[in-house]
C-alpha cells in the first residue's frame, strides 16, 4: 500500500479530533493511523498543541473577569425593569375586558374552575420574580409557576400544639422531580434543601407545588428562611398574626417577608453564612 | 408533576393585583436567562475579551447579550441552538463595541493588551515557568494570525462545533475547517521551537 498517498491532511486530523468527521471517514482515518506512525505522531502533536492553546486561551479570564454575582444581579434588575415596563399596561386591558358584559359568563366560568382547583388544597400564589442565587444557580425565591405554595386546612390548635411539627424530608423521588422541574438535575443535592415554601408549621403541605430547591450557600439561604418560619409560627401562635396572612406573606416572597417581620434589609448575621453543613432545624 | 404545567391563573381567583406579578411565561424566561447566564457568561466574556474588548466594555456587551436573549425568548423566538445564538450575538455586539471604541479612543490601548499573570497551582515553579513561556509563545503566534482565523480558533477553544463557528463568523463549514487546520499548523510549528 502506498501510504503517503493516503495520509490524511491536517484539516482531516483536526476534524477527527473534534469529532466533526462522518463515521465512515473517521473509521478510514483511524485505520490509517493504526498503520502509520508518522500520522499518529502528527495527531498526538496536534492534540498536545491544541490542549496547550486551549489552556492558554482560558487562563487569563480567570484572573480578569469581574465577579459574576454582580453581573447577574445587574442583569436581573434590568430584566425586571423591562418586564415592569411592559406589564404595566395589562391590568388596564384586563379591566377593560371585564367591562364588556358579553365576557362576563366566560369570566365567571374561568373563576369557578379556578376556584375549584384552589379549594382542593388552597394553593397560594407566589408572584415574586424568580431571583436566582449567584453561586448555585438556585432560585432565591421559588418560581411561582412551579411552586405557588399549597396549604391544608388547619386550626391554630393543630399548629400550636405543645411540640412543633417535624418537617418530613421529601422522598428522593420527589426531590429529584423538584430538581428536574427547576432544571437543576446535576446540582449537588447536599448543597440544597428541597424545602417547603410554606412550612408545615404554618399549614403547608408536602404537595410538590409547595416544594422548591433552596440553597444552603446563598446569603438568603435555607437557614435564614428557617428563622422566618420559626418567627411567624411564634407570632401566629401568640395571636399577633393571622395565619392566612403568614401563609400568604411566606408564599408571596419569603425574603420580603423576612425583611418586613425582622425589620432588616439583610439576613441576621448568624444565618447568612455560606455553606456550613449545619444540620437543618426540625421545622424546616 | 404534570399538574404544574396546568396551573390555572390563581392570582385572578385570589384577586391579586396584576401589576404585582410577572406573567407566567416571563417568570420562566427570566429564570431560563439566568440559568443560561450562569452557564455561558464566563465563556462569552472570555470570547469577547479575545476580540480585543476591555473588561469594562466586555461586561457591558455581556449584559446586552443576555438582555437580548431575554427579549428573544420572551417573544417566543427559536430556542434552537441557543449556545450558537449567544456566541453569534456576543461576536456581533463585541465587534460593534470595538469599532465604536476605536473611533473614540484610537490611541488608548485596551486592557486586553496588558500582560495577565497566569497561575496554575498544580505545577511547580520550573514547570510553571516553562508552561507560561509555552502559553506566551502560543498566544503570540495567535496574534500574528488573520483575525478571522483567530475567531475560529477561539470559538473552537470554547467548545463550539464547526457549524456553530461557521454561523458566528459567517463563513462556510469548509472554510472553518481549513482555517482551523491552518492555524493549528502554525501553532504546532511555534510549539516545536
Amino acid at each position: 500500500m502506498n501510504q503517503s498517498e493516503q495520509h490524511p491532511t491536517d484539516a482531516q486530523l483536526l476534524s477527527l479530533v473534534d469529532g466533526e468527521l462522518l463515521p465512515p471517514r473517521a473509521v478510514e482515518i483511524r485505520d490509517h493511523l493504526d498503520a502509520c506512525l508518522e500520522c499518529s505522531a502528527r495527531l498526538a502533536q496536534m492534540e498536545n498543541t491544541a490542549g496547550a492553546f486551549a489552556r492558554a486561551y482560558r487562563t487569563p479570564s480567570r484572573a480578569t473577569l469581574p465577579d459574576a454575582s454582580i453581573s447577574r444581579a445587574r442583569l436581573q434588575s434590568q430584566m425586571a425593569r423591562e418586564e415592569d415596563n411592559s406589564s404595566r399596561s395589562w391590568p388596564v386591558r384586563l379591566r377593560k375586558s371585564f367591562s364588556v358584559p358579553a365576557l362576563w359568563p366566560a369570566a365567571a366560568l374561568v373563576i369557578a374552575c379556578v376556584g375549584l382547583l384552589v379549594y382542593q388544597d388552597r394553593g397560594l400564589v407566589n408572584p415574586s420574580k424568580a431571583l436566582i442565587d449567584g453561586g448555585s444557580g438556585a432560585p432565591l425565591v421559588p418560581d411561582s409557576t412551579l411552586t405557588p405554595g399549597a396549604v391544608a386546612p388547619v386550626s391554630l390548635n393543630q399548629i400550636c400544639m405543645d411540640s412543633e411539627p417535624v418537617e418530613q424530608k421529601p422522598s428522593p423521588a420527589i426531590q429529584r422531580a423538584v430538581f428536574h422541574e427547576y432544571r437543576m438535575d446535576g446540582a449537588p443535592p447536599q448543597e440544597f434543601e428541597v424545602d417547603h415554601l410554606i412550612t408545615p408549621g404554618l399549614g403547608g403541605t408536602d404537595d410538590i407545588r409547595n416544594l422548591w430547591p433552596e440553597s444552603y450557600s446563598s446569603q438568603w439561604n435555607a437557614h435564614v428562611k428557617d428563622e422566618l418560619e420559626d418567627h411567624l409560627h411564634d407570632l401566629v401562635c401568640q395571636r399577633k398574626l393571622d395565619l392566612h396572612t403568614a401563609q400568604r406573606d411566606m408564599a408571596t416572597n419569603w425574603i420580603s417577608a423576612y425583611k418586613k417581620y425582622f425589620g432588616t434589609d439583610r439576613p441576621l448575621l448568624h444565618n447568612s453564612d455560606s455553606i456550613d453543613n449545619r444540620k437543618r432545624s426540625p421545622n424546616g | 408533576m404534570s399538574t404544574r404545567a396546568q396551573n390555572p391563573p390563581l392570582e385572578l381567583a385570589l384577586g391579586r393585583s396584576a401589576d404585582a406579578s410577572l406573567s407566567r411565561p416571563s417568570v420562566a424566561v427570566h429564570a431560563e436567562v439566568v440559568l443560561l447566564f450562569d452557564e455561558f457568561r464566563d465563556r462569552l466574556f472570555r470570547y469577547v475579551l479575545s476580540l480585543g474588548l476591555s473588561v469594562h466594555d466586555g461586561e457591558d456587551v455581556i449584559q446586552e447579550v443576555f438582555l437580548s436573549l431575554f427579549r428573544h425568548l420572551k417573544i417566543g423566538r427559536s430556542r434552537e441552538n441557543l449556545r450558537g445564538w449567544l456566541f453569534q450575538v456576543s461576536h456581533n455586539l463585541a465587534l460593534k463595541q470595538r469599532y465604536r471604541r476605536q473611533k473614540q479612543q484610537a490611541t488608548v490601548p485596551n486592557e486586553q493588551s496588558r500582560p495577565v499573570e497566569r497561575i496554575d497551582s498544580a505545577e511547580n515553579p520550573e514547570e510553571q515557568l516553562a508552561s507560561n513561556q509555552r502559553q506566551q509563545r502560543l498566544l503570540s503566534a495567535i496574534k500574528a494570525l488573520p483575525e478571522q482565523d483567530r475567531w475560529c480558533l477561539s470559538l473552537r477553544a470554547e467548545g463550539l462545533r464547526y457549524r456553530e463557528i461557521a454561523q458566528v463568523v459567517g463563513i462556510s463549514l469548509g472554510a472553518v475547517s481549513n482555517s482551523l487546520a491552518k492555524s493549528m499548523e502554525r501553532l504546532m510549528r511555534v510549539d516545536e521551537q
